[in-house]
């Protein structure tokens, strides 16, 4: 706003009133702004009331265990949905990829190793991802896709295309166990948002992601490397998706193909349910766990509440599009 | 001269790729060059290229549509429940209807609402499967009348059999559609430059919501035809055909970013990926290999694409520095 006559060091109110957006009711610019933590607020209060079981303290932890995974795929997916590459579609595939080839190797390598090696594949296959939207330019949600239908491939051609067992009881203990009393995989949850979010708020890669997705030709032109930041955000997001699988196959003890069928679909509609804009340069983790937390205690409403399994489709469907369709139609009244 | 072959060999790549692939099957695997393959290649191909016609279609215009396997699903139980009671017809024509209703909901939320298309089709994939479960009490509903698989998959001449002939017809039908009707150009011109669309005084909206009208059209009416061979409307059919129904439109060279692309690409870029697949079935190929095939193939395509545009942005940048050196005195 540089064309605010500046005197004395502080703007003119007349100038002001000519830059800013006219004052609407605050009501209106809170909800826009905070819909999605108060929908949450409400969905809880009601749960609260209906039902007996909801707030009890057990229920609340099998809430938090039953959103972690989808939780760390949505924040690791974040970063390529603020950097301007939309989505992440190989994620069932990375999953799929990281439960194998960790349970593949787990014989030889032991638990430590074979998850350092599962992590470091879905790198690898991230860095694929990344170098090809990246630096070829080439659209994201095709990439992803194709990437998706190789790794798939390769993955189950590694295992002869049948199922692997994971034998190693204590692998198969660490997604199924507590740590302080509460679900390791919920804390787990916490700590990868919570670097995640000091990533995107307080490092120079945090600031290169917002402003690539913002705008990527001025980003470009004002020398932020914008190729490289989106390279890392598929990176980052694969490391997700691959931590997520090696923790879906701890958790059930065996890898096929499909166990990571939807994963990135839920991810796409926390992210987008949170407020985060699909466009990129906005946005940000606490938005996406709202998101997660959001569709994870709808899920777990409608089953206490005893919501027949076809109509949960149905609603959860209508419910993006709902959630999305209320934020525009928000932002547009705010404008006006 | 042999800089215009290059131009020309690139330019109509997919045909090229189709061509070769044909060939190259027709002389390595026993049995592929035979009238009852290329039999069962179009078969194949007919249900996932109703949907990718129409997928077609709503990409021209700009607009991605996630739904097309979750409606085609709905229609085949909608149909097929009609079916329990009245005569097929009526069935068909309800099935279509729906299709094109619920494409209009998707067109309107996109086009009047404002919200992505990516999640609008997002939402209609998840709460359409919901629909057909709930239709279907998530159980398969079998056909009355066990003729009507006849009706659609006997052999009429050499390899065509109804269900093929529906297939290639709208094929035609939507190529016309696209490139010799005042409609079709404005479809083109809304996914390529709305803004500039708009301001020549064409309806932006209404192709919007056309486009993917005639996309849950299509849709419909390939679960239809799947629920009619099958003699059953399944709620679960057609889980893993999105990705392959997607792969098919880029393969066919359709961008998606909007307004460039054709139906006749889509219908070599189906028939492509069906030849290949039933090609390397025959020669036994482990399924995971032909994902593995399937997938590099496609990143190549892709990345050929990519060239493509950089080389064109580039050349209209070099044409522009030239003009404006020629105009400099």
């Amino acid at each position: 706003v540089s064309h605010i006559d500046v005197r004395n060091g502080a703007p003119i109110a007349s100038d002001l009133r000519a830059v800013l957006p006219r004052a609407t009711l605050p009501i209106l610019d809170y909800t826009s702004r905070y819909g999605i933590a108060i929908a949450l607020v409400a969905l809880i209060v009601v749960g609260a009331a209906l039902s007996p079981v909801f707030l009890t303290a057990d229920n609340l932890l099998n809430v938090a265990r039953n959103v972690a995974l989808v939780g760390i795929v949505a924040t690791a997916m974040t970063f390529v949905v603020i950097s301007g590459s939309f989505v992440d579609l190989s994620v069932p595939a990375i999953i799929l990829a990281a439960a194998i080839v960790t349970m593949f190797v787990q014989p030889s390598v032991g638990l430590l190793g074979s998850v350092m090696i599962g992590l470091a594949a879905s790198a690898a296959l991230g860095l694929i991802n990344g170098y090809l939207i990246g630096q070829w330019r080439a659209n994201s949600i095709v990439i992803t896709i194709a990437v998706s239908v190789a790794v798939l491939g390769i993955a189950q051609a590694l295992v002869g295309g049948a199922i692997i067992y994971s034998q190693d009881d204590a692998f198969k203990s660490i997604a199924r166990g507590n740590t302080f009393g509460l679900p390791t995989v919920a804390l787990i949850l916490v700590v990868v948002a919570g670097v995640s979010h000091l990533m995107l708020r307080r490092t120079v890669y945090g600031r290169w992601a917002y402003a690539t997705g913002g705008n990527y030709p001025a980003a470009d032109a004002s020398g932020v490397p914008t190729r490289r930041v989106v390279m890392g955000a598929f990176v980052l997001s694969a490391l997700g998706a691959g931590g997520a699988g090696i923790l879906l196959g701890s958790l059930i003890g065996h890898a096929r193909v499909g166990i990571g069928d939807g994963y990135e679909f839920d991810a796409i509609a926390a992210i987008a349910i949170g407020g985060t804009s699909l466009l990129g340069g906005m946005g940000g983790i606490p938005r996406t766990i709202l998101g997660v937390f959001f569709i994870g205690i709808l899920n777990n409403q409608m089953i206490l509440f005893g919501v027949p399994n076809e109509a949960q489709g149905m609603l959860k469907g209508g419910l993006i599009v709902a959630a999305v369709g209320l934020d525009v139609l928000l932002r547009r009244m705010r404008q006006q | 001269m042999v800089s215009l072959i290059a131009h020309t060999l690139f330019k109509y790549r997919i045909y090229v790729l189709l061509l070769g692939t044909l060939l190259l099957l027709a002389v390595i695997v026993p049995g592929f060059a035979t009238v009852d393959n290329a039999r069962n290649v179009l078969q194949r191909a007919s249900i996932a290229g109703l949907m990718a016609l129409g997928l077609t279609v709503a990409i021209l215009a700009g607009q991605l549509d996630l739904s097309v396997a979750s409606m085609m699903a709905l229609g085949g139980v909608v149909m097929m429940l009609l079916h329990q009671s009245f005569p097929p017809e009526v069935g068909i024509a309800a099935a279509l209807a729906v299709g094109i209703a619920l494409g209009v909901l998707n067109g309107v939320l996109v086009a009047k609402v404002g919200i992505s298309a990516f999640i609008v089709t997002l939402g209609a994939m998840i709460g359409l499967r919901g629909l057909a479960f709930a239709l279907s009490s998530s159980a398969p509903i079998g056909g009355t009348y066990p003729g009507l698989s006849v009706a659609v998959d006997q052999i009429l001449v050499g390899p065509l059999t109804p269900r093929i002939v529906v297939f290639l017809a709208t094929g035609l039908l939507v190529h016309l559609l696209l490139t010799r009707t005042r409609p079709g150009r404005n479809v083109f011109a809304t996914g390529g430059n709305p803004e500039a669309a708009r301001l020549i005084g064409i309806h932006t909206s209404r192709y919007v919501i056309g486009a993917l009208a005639l996309s849950g059209a299509l849709s419909a009416l390939a679960g239809i035809l799947l629920a009619l061979s099958l003699n059953t409307g399944s709620p679960v059919v057609g889980q893993q055909d999105l990705v392959v129904v997607i792969a098919a439109v880029l393969i066919g060279g359709t961008s998606l970013a909007g307004g460039r692309g054709s139906a006749m690409g889509t219908l070599a870029g189906v028939i492509f990926l069906a030849a290949l697949t039933t090609g390397m079935n025959l020669a036994n190929v482990p399924s995971y290999y032909q994902l593995v095939a399937v997938g590099v193939i496609l990143v190549f395509v892709i990345l050929l694409d990519a060239f493509d545009i950089r080389r064109q942005r580039s050349h209209g940048m070099r044409s522009k520095r030239r003009m404006a050196a020629a105009a400099t005195p």
